[in-house]
């Protein structure tokens, strides 16, 4: 089980850390598309069906797609492709760094690592049962949420043309 | 001989267990250990036998017909009716030299036909062909399906853009564009069968279609008001998935050439054709099995003929309504493809959501009830797609001319 | 889009032509502020859609064109030069070179500069004769021509096919009659050069009375599809003042709205004593210009249908007309006629010896190909294509 941890880590984990790296944006968007496939692999390996079916359908399906337009619909400006200024570079990377470190820390020494054997799955009609009577609520923010960054994607992309009126 | 003797249950004749027969008599001398991975290896080589030869004589029985609609023989040539074509076509592509473009994007550019090749084979895994014969049987199997093939256009996308053609660049857009409003109706079509089977298996979906009403009326989905909604949306969303005519816009032959395959040849471009046929072919086995009762005789009387021939029959009058699409239809425009999506399916597969919701929670009404049940189904149907039909053809429409005063 | 009104200005069309629409100079391209990419795609001249060697410079925002130049030449054979270097007889099969789908209406055009610079009277048995086949060349050309279209709106060849098929029966017509399907070099000045048989009357009007069917056939499968109507309505529209100060003729004119028709403008030939209507559009759109030829094709075969019944006897060719060795008094002509296209025109100078000193085509093709840019600007790839399969060009007439 260890060995296939640390396969399913590295396939997570490399795409993710080369999506970083590259320069070509749409080379970071399909390395993306490796890491979230790795992460429905991880939860097939834990015996989750539902959730990972789920997770590249709407990764893979949906998410990639969204990234793929918005990286092909946006305009890089001038300074977007010169390196940053050195300081926000070293508060940037600050930022990222101790994001992860925290995130470490706080699950290997705060929380108990759950156990990788794979327990008995949980019924379909039992999960749907659970989305949507005790965590509706849940369901339903992370789909506002959703909504939002779509929105705020859409204005992202959306040409600025001049109104429709003054073109004619 | 075998009618003579009519078995007690259509399960156990003898044609309907011969493949399952073959199986254990290829397998039975094997260690037990070993009779499961033997087993799974040997459906998969029926699954890659079966629709590669299907694949092949798709291709040949499409271009015949095509050819027949359009006052011309087809290919006649090669063999007797032309029925060595395909393997001529293949060693014509294997033989080919592989050009890749200097500018191209060397390794997306090699990876999108393999990726979606292997893609579009995925989702057979789950099909129930016969009344045995599933290769993999998954609780979410109907899931599974979709997010196998939910990756196929991400291959479209990569070889539009990788082959650095700006005629391939315009496809992978329009791919795009075009899959992500596809999607949307394809799936929500399927949500009320599962509402209704209330099963995301497809083995399931497939057993809750079994039996007739009054004897004679199959209890097919497709054979109900919201059913039948549900399999127009699914069948036009999988023209769309699949960039068939007249969803053909990525490829688009009279606008952008031949659109994210501009750049390919020999056998990658071949591969191409066999991931297009089988994601045909793996579409159109879903809505089978999701709508049109799967492996189930459409009558009691014709339980007699093997499940497996029955999916084989159905799936051959879906994917010959493929090509017929065809042979009749020009092209949408982008706007008007991504119009009709958002504006027309996903609309009615959100109505037909409720529809089968009533539909599940009405199943008990029997009687005069049950009449009241299909009016109400048949009417959440019709009035949506008159009042949604209407808003979309606004605009155009017959004209009358006038001749000039002389 | 940023279309003037060319009736209001008035000096609209010329302006563009004096810009950038013939392909004289590089235009700069200065995106608007905040559009997104613009992307320059070539279509053509290895195109599928661009019917034959011609090319269509277009920059795109999105799917959207934001200019287009139109580039041709590549089908350039000196043709006019050649004409003044050949005797006025030498010049007839070259014309069929000119729009090879319609030789029979240019070698028409042809024949009557020369017949009017020559004063040359024409038989009435060859009159009858030039309507019947340059209405079989109508039908041709227009039946050609949805084909293509539909093609070009994405139709797996259907369309195309069935258009073909009817191509053929006439093509064999023009074979069993010229000796060449596409190249009859058929038309004499004073006359033509054969003489139809009974046999080839009868099987004219055997194709004449099927012809009806056919149309309903297509019509039934085409003109009220959801998706053309959809594809076609609104597309490509052309004001019926840009087309008159383009100088646009044909269908294309006629589908805005403007009733010009030389068969009843300028009455040549026998045209006047038969009875047909003009039919005309109203939105100027792909979807009117397809339409008016089909209306067309239904005259054609009126036309077609009274001149088979009346076709007089007596020779086709008057045998002392001059063909040879022509030499026309010094002076000019220009004649031109109704082609399936437009106005196939022929200016010819003479001072007296055997070769015109000045040979001019007036090409509708052309002609109507000027307006490309004006109706494509504000559309999609996808329309330009259809946009400029309804225009109905030939390549061998656009660059001769």
């Amino acid at each position: 089980m260890t060995t296939l941890l640390a396969v399913l880590a590295l396939i997570c984990l490399a795409p993710a850390v080369a999506a970083v790296l590259v320069r070509n944006l749409i080379h970071s968007a399909l390395l993306f598309v490796l890491a979230w496939l790795g992460l429905a692999a991880f939860y097939l390996a834990l015996g989750a069906e539902f959730v990972a079916f789920a997770q590249a359908l709407v990764y893979v399906g949906g998410v990639s797609m969204v990234a793929l337009f918005a990286v092909l619909l946006t305009r890089p400006g001038r300074t977007d492709l010169l390196p940053p200024p050195s300081a926000a570079r070293a508060v940037g990377g600050l930022a990222a760094v101790s994001l992860v470190a925290s995130m470490l820390a706080s699950s290997l020494f705060w929380s108990r690592l759950p156990s990788m054997e794979p327990t008995a799955p949980i019924p379909l009609r039992r999960l749907g049962e659970l989305l949507a009577g005790p965590y509706l609520v849940a369901v339903l923010l992370v789909g506002l949420i959703l909504t939002v960054a779509l929105i705020g994607g859409l204005l992202l992309a959306a040409p600025r043309r001049p109104a429709e009126g003054a073109d004619a | 001989m075998i009618l003579a003797v009519a078995p007690a249950s259509p399960a156990d004749a003898w044609l309907e267990r011969a493949p399952l027969l073959l199986r254990d008599a290829l397998t039975g001398w094997l260690p037990d250990a070993l009779r499961p991975w033997v087993s799974a290896l040997l459906s998969i080589a029926v699954i890659l036998g079966v629709f590669g030869l299907l694949f092949a004589y798709m291709t040949l029985a499409e271009r015949k017909l095509l050819g027949r609609m359009q006052n011309r023989p087809g290919p006649n040539r090669t063999g007797p009716f032309g029925l060595l074509q395909p393997f001529a076509d293949a060693i014509k592509a294997l033989t080919k030299e592989d050009i890749v473009p200097r500018a191209a994007d060397r390794v997306l550019h090699f990876l999108a036909p393999v990726v979606l090749v292997a893609l579009s084979l995925l989702g057979l895994a789950v099909i129930p062909f016969g009344r045995n014969l599933v290769a993999v049987e998954l609780e979410a199997a109907v899931l599974y399906f979709f997010a196998a093939g939910a990756a196929t256009e991400l291959s479209i996308f990569m070889a539009g853009w990788a082959s650095r053609n700006k005629y391939s660049l315009l496809a992978a857009m329009r791919a795009l564009a075009q899959l992500i409003s596809y999607e949307v109706p394809l799936l929500l079509s399927v949500v009320p069968v599962v509402v209704v089977a209330g099963s995301l298996s497809t083995t399931g979906i497939v057993a809750a279609q079994g039996g007739w009403a009054a004897g004679i009326w199959p209890h097919w989905h497709a054979l109900t008001p919201w059913g039948f909604s549900a399999f127009a949306v699914f069948m036009i969303a999988a023209l769309a998935e699949s960039n068939r005519s007249p969803f053909d816009l990525p490829e688009a032959e009279s606008e952008l050439i031949a659109g994210h395959l501009t750049e390919y040849s020999g056998f990658k471009y071949a591969l191409f054709f066999m991931a297009e046929y089988l994601g045909m072919a793996a579409l159109s086995a879903m809505a089978v099995t999701l709508f049109l009762g799967g492996w189930q005789a459409p009558l009691g009387l014709l339980e007699f003929v093997p499940s497996y021939a029955w999916f084989g029959v159905k799936l051959l009058l879906l994917l010959l309504g493929f090509i017929w699409i065809r042979a009749t239809f020009p092209r949408l425009r982008i706007d008007q493809l991504t119009r009709l999506s958002w504006k027309f399916l996903v609309p009615l597969a959100l109505v037909n959501l409720l529809n089968g919701g009533f539909w599940a929670a009405t199943a008990d009404w029997s009687g005069p009830a049950a009449a009241v049940r299909w009016l109400v189904s048949a009417l959440l149907v019709v009035v949506p797609f008159v009042a949604l039909a209407r808003s979309l053809a606004a605009g155009y429409g017959p004209r009358t001319y006038r001749y000039a005063p002389s | 889009m940023m279309l003037p009104d060319p009736a209001a200005t008035g000096l609209a069309r010329v302006r563009k032509i004096e810009g950038d629409a013939l392909g004289l100079r590089t235009p700069a391209f200065a995106p608007t502020e905040g559009a997104g990419d613009l992307l320059e795609v070539s279509l053509g001249p290895h195109h599928p859609s661009t019917h034959g060697v011609f090319r269509m410079d277009v920059v795109l925002d999105g799917e959207r064109i934001v200019r287009l130049k139109p580039v041709f030449g590549y089908l350039h054979r000196n043709h006019e030069k050649l004409g003044e270097a050949t005797s006025y007889l030498g010049s007839m099969p070259y014309t069929d070179r000119l729009d090879y789908l319609n030789s029979m209406t240019n070698n028409w055009a042809y024949a009557l500069a020369v017949e009017k610079l020559a004063g040359i009277p024409v038989t009435e048995r060859a009159e009858y004769v030039r309507v019947v086949l340059a209405e079989l060349s109508r039908l041709l050309n227009h039946t050609c021509l949805a084909g293509f279209l539909m093609q070009d709106c994405g139709c797996s060849g259907t369309p195309l096919m069935y258009a073909f098929r009817e191509r053929e029966k006439i093509l064999d017509l023009f074979e069993s009659l010229s000796g060449s399907r596409m190249m009859c070099n058929v038309q004499r000045f004073g006359g033509c050069r054969v003489d139809p048989s009974a046999e080839w009357l009868a099987a004219t009007r055997r194709l004449v009375d099927g012809y009806g069917a056919f149309l309903d056939e297509f019509e039934a499968l085409l003109s009220g599809n959801e998706i053309v109507m959809a594809r076609t309505q609104g597309v490509g529209r052309l004001p019926a003042a840009l087309a008159v100060n383009a100088g646009i003729t044909g269908p294309m004119l006629r589908a805005s709205g403007v009733g010009h028709d030389l068969r009843k403008v300028d009455g040549y030939g026998v045209y006047p004593r038969f009875n047909f209507r003009v039919p005309i559009g109203r939105d100027g759109d792909v979807y009117d210009r397809y339409m008016v030829r089909m209306l067309e094709m239904r005259e054609s075969i009126a036309i077609l249908d009274q001149a088979l019944r009346d076709l007089p006897g007596g020779p086709i060719l008057d045998p002392k007309a001059k063909q040879r060795g022509l030499r026309p008094k010094a002076g000019e002509a220009y004649g031109r006629i109704e082609g399936p296209k437009g106005e196939i025109g022929f200016f010819l100078v003479s001072d007296g010896t055997g070769n015109p000193t000045r040979y001019r085509v007036r090409a509708p093709s052309f002609v109507n190909l000027t307006v490309l840019e004006d109706l494509c600007l504000g559309h999609t790839v996808a329309d330009a294509v259809i946009i400029l399969g309804s225009i109905d060009i030939v390549l061998g007439e656009v660059d001769r």
